[in-house]
């Protein structure tokens, strides 16, 4: 029962995670279409974003009609919990539209859900290499904390985090 | 059992008939089975007579005991038979080769699509121009098109028949919609590029009984085994008739064999022509319709039977059979085809409709007769059908032929994940990254140019090779691949496995380590007089120019762009041999550059396809990528297995690489492959290659979206009066101008202007405008009049003071 209990508050910090995240990636788009920022939002109010349909899925914003397609595809297999086929989504809309950085940022964000920090790192850099939108280049640098973090590279991760702290 | 009774049997009618002659041993069977069932009358006269037993009594025992072990052997062996036909039966029933398929071709609207590509990709996937009311059909009508899309299995799931509509103008998608509706995207099927086979390179493609015309069904029960919906695997009222047919004949002209036999020899069986074997094949028949339905045989009899031969491929299977012979899945085909199918399940290779129209034409006559005999078809449509000519797809159409150098590359990739035996047995569909209209562009190109060379040089001919690898430049993708000057030939791979020297490719790389050093920018004069290094082994090396000249002082980004050796190697060994291997390897390359002078110049030897990984890495601004020749991969139900999307490391600081990028766009504008703005419009990027003696002709450039590396050479090794820029550019040149070139675009690296010593200047004065990172400029610019020229009248030193 205690395990159980466990699981359930496992669960829970998970699903927080992903809504945290889904929230910060919703907002980008090739297009500029703006998503309130979400990843500094405080714990209770990310739920009612997800819960409110509004924001928070892959395949959110303005994008080419077929890139937003694909992404529709690709949230469609994330809700099924099939993330390599999420990926392969995000990764033909990429061949579309080969330096779109939200696109990255999906794919980064992805990698970074099947536990792939180092792959997560290198495709979020290469968002930010294409970027030409602040606040998307934002969002992917602080997810990039989260995921130097994971890989134990705390300097790196902490002189980020001051540095978007100070705008 | 073959109904029609014609001569060329084959070898089942000849076990037929011997098994038809009794053998000795078996002939005195009877005899002891008839004494066996007298038995119990002996026993009582022996029971009820004086205790000796008689002669009989003990010939009866014997054979008893005898028959009772043969009684027991003979259950035994059927026990035995009866595990293998049900253990082989139920599980595993065919092997399966992985088919493999290009990329499938993204219609969305803005879509660049020129027609021609269109009409050729959908005829290279076997679909026919003419009224789209089935499957399979494409019709155009000015730049409105409309295509029959069949059920395509994809990477991720089964996709149903569709019409698609779209309308092409200035070689863009304008509009876009499926069965009426309009969308953003839509796939069209996929060109098959080849299979990953095993040692017997046996083929085929499953098909269900629901997916067969009745027509060929009943055509195929009417010419092999009449009785097939009747007997028990055996069919005595066949085999005699067999018998009797080949005692009139003098020879063997009938088979007794039932579909259910046939089936068992083909698939549990060898060809072995004993009694043995064939009393084998008569018990597992029996056994296998005890198991299994008249259905189910009938399924597996369809897709077991070989109906002939396409290069190295065995086609099995009526599946496979009218996809290769007519184009078009099996439910597609006409009455005339299906009776020609059904002809050459007697003999594939004497019927061949290609090499023996006139046989075949007859033998698919008999079918259709015998179709009419027997009421399956009226008169009418007999004579109708049969006066019908011969017609098949051509054997040689691109539907059909295979990528010898590609698959290679994906068996490979593959290989990494899956082991050989799925690959090769388990129907897997393998959807890779093949752009098949880049790699017809590729194979015409190579062959046409090597063509002219070898006109131009007749001393040549027949001599030269090439290989070429082109990619995605942000993806890297493998797009195409040539491994020879024959694309379809299952031999050397030149692309993968033929390492030549890289000549002046090399030389990027020298040049990116200078610029890293902090040392250079492209307007840095560097010294072009002659050199020489001595080695560690105490070997002089003293590099030569190509045009056997020397230069004096010239800009960096000139001694790039005219590949001049001696000034290349002056800058390799300041910048150092060991920065030099380093950034190989920082660019992707696997293998330990040694740290040579001569590797200054490119002695190192390299395959194409990783010349092609170094110079994506150029491409793609430093970001390593591993070349990728796989998307997915399926199983032949449709459930994905895996899937493959980029991932890479940046290898080198994309700023550095776009430093660099300026100098092979000068390869271009002004330098040793400028013959390419003759026909594109810049800016591009490039590096030509000679290696030592002409032996190697290299080019590698790239524009927006593609990088291709061409080589061409001897497989001898022997110099060649040809240079990087006169036989391998053209390749690229022809193949780009098919495949459409994108120009580059601007790398945003900011711009200083650079005197003719060097010196970086203030902006706006005058001087040569070149990119320079704002991290590398490390001098304060100079103001302008300090290096402008003296002005008249001012005296600068004391010899003006003089005159």
């Amino acid at each position: 029962m205690a395990g159980l209990v466990v699981l359930n508050v496992k669960q829970r910090i998970e699903w927080l995670a992903v809504v945290l995240l889904l929230a910060g990636l919703a907002g980008c788009s090739s297009t500029q279409v703006m998503a309130p920022d979400t990843t500094t939002a405080p714990a209770a109010n990310e739920e009612t974003v997800w819960q409110a349909g509004g924001l928070a899925t892959l395949d959110q914003g303005q994008h080419h009609p077929a890139v937003s397609a694909l992404l529709k595809q690709a949230e469609q297999a994330r809700q099924g919990g099939n993330w390599p086929k999420t990926m392969s989504y995000l990764d033909q809309a990429r061949q579309i539209q080969p330096r779109n950085a939200a696109i990255f940022y999906r794919q980064g964000w992805v990698s970074w859900q099947m536990h792939r920090p180092e792959e997560a790192e290198q495709l979020l850099r290469r968002g930010l290499l294409f970027s030409r939108d602040k606040g998307l280049s934002q969002r992917i640098r602080w997810l990039l904390v989260d995921v130097l973090e994971d890989q134990g590279k705390q300097a790196e991760a902490a002189q980020l985090r001051a540095d978007l702290m100070q705008g | 059992m073959d109904n029609s009774a014609r001569a060329g049997s084959k070898p089942k009618a000849a076990a037929t008939t011997k098994t038809a002659k009794p053998s000795p041993k078996r002939a005195q069977a009877p005899k002891k089975h008839t004494t066996a069932k007298k038995a119990p009358t002996a026993k009582k006269a022996s029971t009820s007579g004086a205790g000796k037993p008689s002669r009989w009594r003990t010939a009866w025992r014997i054979s008893w005991q005898l028959g009772l072990v043969g009684m027991l052997v003979l259950g035994v062996w059927m026990v035995f038979l009866d595990a293998q036909v049900q253990q082989q039966f139920d599980g595993k029933k065919w092997t399966l080769p992985a088919r493999v398929y290009a990329r499938p071709l993204l219609l969305y609207p803005g879509r660049l699509l020129p027609p021609a590509q269109l009409q050729a990709e959908l005829e290279w996937t076997d679909y026919q121009s003419g009224a789209v009311s089935r499957p399979g059909r494409y019709q155009q009508q000015g730049s409105r098109w409309r295509i029959h899309r069949r059920q395509v299995n994809f990477w991720d799931g089964p996709q149903p028949q569709a019409v698609i509509e779209l309308t092409l103008v200035d070689q863009r998608v304008e509009q876009l919609s499926v069965n009426g509706k309009a969308v953003p995207l839509v796939r069209l099927e996929p060109q098959y590029v080849g299979g990953i086979f095993p040692s017997h390179n046996e083929d085929r493609e499953l098909v269900t009984l629901d997916q067969v015309p009745s027509d060929l069904l009943a055509a195929l029960v009417v010419t092999e085994d009449n009785h097939f919906f009747e007997h028990h695997g055996i069919s005595l009222r066949g085999i005699s008739r067999a018998l009797v047919a080949n005692i009139q004949a003098g020879g063997v002209v009938q088979g007794g064999s039932t579909l259910t036999q046939q089936l068992v020899k083909n698939f549990f069986l060898t060809s072995e022509r004993t009694l043995m074997r064939k009393a084998q094949e008569a018990l597992m028949a029996i056994l296998l319709e005890l198991h299994h339905s008249k259905a189910e045989i009938l399924q597996a009899y369809l897709n077991e039977v070989y109906l002939g031969q396409a290069g190295r491929r065995a086609i099995h299977g009526i599946g496979l059979a009218s996809r290769f012979y007519f184009g078009k899945p099996v439910q597609e085909l006409e009455l005339a085809e299906i009776a020609t199918l059904v002809g050459l399940v007697k003999g594939a290779s004497y019927y061949n409709p290609r090499r023996h129209p006139q046989r075949a034409l007859e033998r698919r006559n008999l079918v259709l007769g015998l179709m009419a005999k027997q009421g399956l078809i009226g008169q009418d449509r007999y004579l109708e059908v049969s006066r019908q000519p011969l017609r098949t797809a051509d054997s040689q159409r691109v539907s059909q032929r295979e990528y010898p150098a590609f698959l290679e590359r994906v068996r490979k990739q593959l290989q990494e994940d899956y082991r050989r035996e799925d690959l090769e047995t388990e129907g897997l569909n393998i959807f890779t990254t093949l752009d098949p209209w880049i790699q017809h562009a590729l194979e015409v190109s190579a062959t046409t140019q090597l063509d002219r060379l070898e006109a131009r040089y007749p001393a040549l001919a027949g001599k030269l090779e090439t290989a070429a690898v082109i990619t995605s430049v942000d993806g890297a993708e493998i797009r195409a691949m040539i491994g020879g000057r024959q694309a379809g030939y299952f031999g050397f791979n030149r692309a993968l496995d033929a390492r030549r020297s890289i000549g002046s490719l090399a030389k990027p790389v020298v040049y990116l380590a200078a610029l890293r050093s902090g040392r250079y920018h492209w307007g840095t004069l560097v010294d072009d007089s002659p050199v020489q290094v001595t080695g560690q082994d105490g070997q002089l090396w003293q590099p030569q120019n190509y045009d056997g000249k020397s230069h004096g002082l010239v800009p960096m980004v000139d001694a790039l762009s005219h590949s001049y050796n001696q000034a290349t190697a002056r800058i390799g060994m300041r910048v150092g041999l060991e920065q030099v291997a380093r950034t190989f390897n920082d660019l992707g390359l696997q293998q330990e550059v040694p740290p040579y002078p001569s590797v200054l110049l490119g002695s190192q030897e390299l395959s194409p396809l990783e010349v092609a990984g170094v110079y994506q890495t150029l491409a793609a601004r430093g970001f390593v990528m591993p070349l990728r020749a796989v998307e997915a991969v399926a199983t032949a139900s449709g459930k994905t297995l895996s899937s493959y999307a980029i991932h890479g490391h940046q290898g080198v600081a994309a700023e550095q690489v776009d430093w660099l990028r300026y100098g092979l766009e000068q390869v271009v504008n002004d330098g040793t492959a400028k013959k390419l703005l003759t026909r594109f419009a810049g800016p591009l990027a490039g590096k030509t290659g000679t290696s030592d003696q002409q032996r190697d002709a290299w080019f590698a450039g790239f524009d927006n979206r593609h990088l291709g590396v061409v080589w061409v050479g001897r497989d001898d090794n022997q110099p060649m009066p040809l240079a990087g820029s006169s036989a391998a550019l053209p390749i690229w040149q022809q193949t780009f101008a098919q495949a459409g070139v994108e120009p580059l675009l601007p790398t945003g690296l900011p711009s200083v202007v650079v005197d003719a010593d060097g010196q970086i200047l203030e902006d706006g004065c005058d001087g040569r405008s070149m990119p320079m990172p704002i991290s590398a400029i490390k001098q304060v610019p100079k103001p302008c009049q300090t290096v402008s020229k003296p002005t008249e009248g001012e005296r600068k030193g004391w010899l003006d003071w003089l005159f």
